[in-house]
């Protein structure tokens, strides 16, 4: 078998996508807790979990379509779904969990807000304070 | 003209092989690959204990499977089959992700640092199209190598495959290779 030597840009895209995957799941734990009405605590880490989790996979994506051989070409993964392909079903679904987090992770979604949380009136890391 | 499909194979009798790499220096000129890649090889075996020595020479380049699991993993469809069962690469639809070649059971692709893409075999469809023969059949000084169409009742393969007992190369990839070697 041919050994394909993965370099750091696909090392710290590893990493950097597990980052972004455990915060994403930390946060939603949290925020479920929260719900069913344990400590406001959880509260704190729904939120800066939500805040943190898109970051990093966005830096984990840019590095991926620097792997690749033509990086400028990287749209032509999103001209089809071609799902027998594991990268193909893979890009979008990082695109997707991307959005997601995005989504999640803005001003004005639920989570965000939940509790009454205004963050135009506290600045966006207020609640890590308190 | 005939009527049926048509379906490109290889019939590779590697007792011929005499070693000369004729093939290999005839594919790199056809299809300007650079000397540190090939798209074909000849795989040396040894054998036995001194003084009963065996060296057998194999060729082995892309097997051009019916189901390619390099085209089935291509998130781009840059890797594609031909109706004619030729499966190449459109170059310019190559993103250089290098999923295919960790997917090819016969180590057939190489990544072209300088081009950015996958290469590999392609029976020198260019020639093909061409009513003309790939370029390493063509050189080959032993004749090693019979290229034709397999679903050419009359055709050569057809006649090889028919008399000679053959067989394909990691069968159990699952991937139904089209490069038939005889025993």
């Amino acid at each position: 078998m041919k050994q394909i030597e993965w370099g750091y840009l696909i090392v710290s895209y590893l990493f950097l996508g597990g980052l972004s995957a455990g915060l994403y799941c930390v946060s939603a734990l949290a925020a479920l807790l929260h719900a069913n009405g344990h400590d406001s605590a959880y509260k704190r880490i729904a939120r800066l979990g939500a805040l943190l989790a898109p970051w990093p996979v966005l830096i984990g994506s840019f590095l991926l379509i620097f792997d690749l051989g033509h990086w400028y070409r990287f749209w032509k993964l999103f001209v089809r779904l071609r799902w027998t392909s594991p990268m193909s079903l893979g890009s979008w679904l990082l695109i997707a969990f991307s959005v997601v987090a995005f989504v999640i992770s803005s001003p004005g979604s639920r989570k965000m807000n939940a509790g009454g949380y205004s963050p135009k009136s506290q600045g966006n890391f207020a609640f890590c304070k308190s | 003209m005939a009527t049926h499909n048509k379906r490109y194979v290889m019939v590779i009798d590697s007792k011929k092989c005499i070693d000369c790499k004729a093939c290999v220096v005839a594919c790199r000129a056809e299809n300007r690959v650079p000397l540190r890649y090939s798209r074909n090889w000849i795989a040396e075996e040894h054998r036995g204990e001194w003084p009963k020595l065996l060296a057998a020479f194999e060729p082995g380049q892309c097997q051009q499977c019916e189901s390619p699991a390099c085209v089935r993993v291509c998130p781009t469809g840059a890797s594609y089959q031909r109706p004619d069962g030729i499966v190449a690469i459109n170059e310019s639809e190559c993103v250089g992700c290098r999923y295919c070649i960790i997917a090819c059971p016969y180590d057939a692709r190489f990544f072209r640092e300088d081009k950015g893409v996958v290469e590999k075999c392609d029976f020198c469809v260019q020639l093909v199209d061409r009513g003309e023969i790939p370029a390493c059949v063509k050189t080959c000084p032993s004749k090693v190598r019979v290229f034709g169409d397999l679903n050419d009742p009359d055709g050569p393969v057809r006649q090889l495959l028919e008399r000679r007992r053959h067989l394909t190369k990691k069968p159990e990839a699952g991937t139904s290779p089209q490069i038939y070697y005889l025993l």
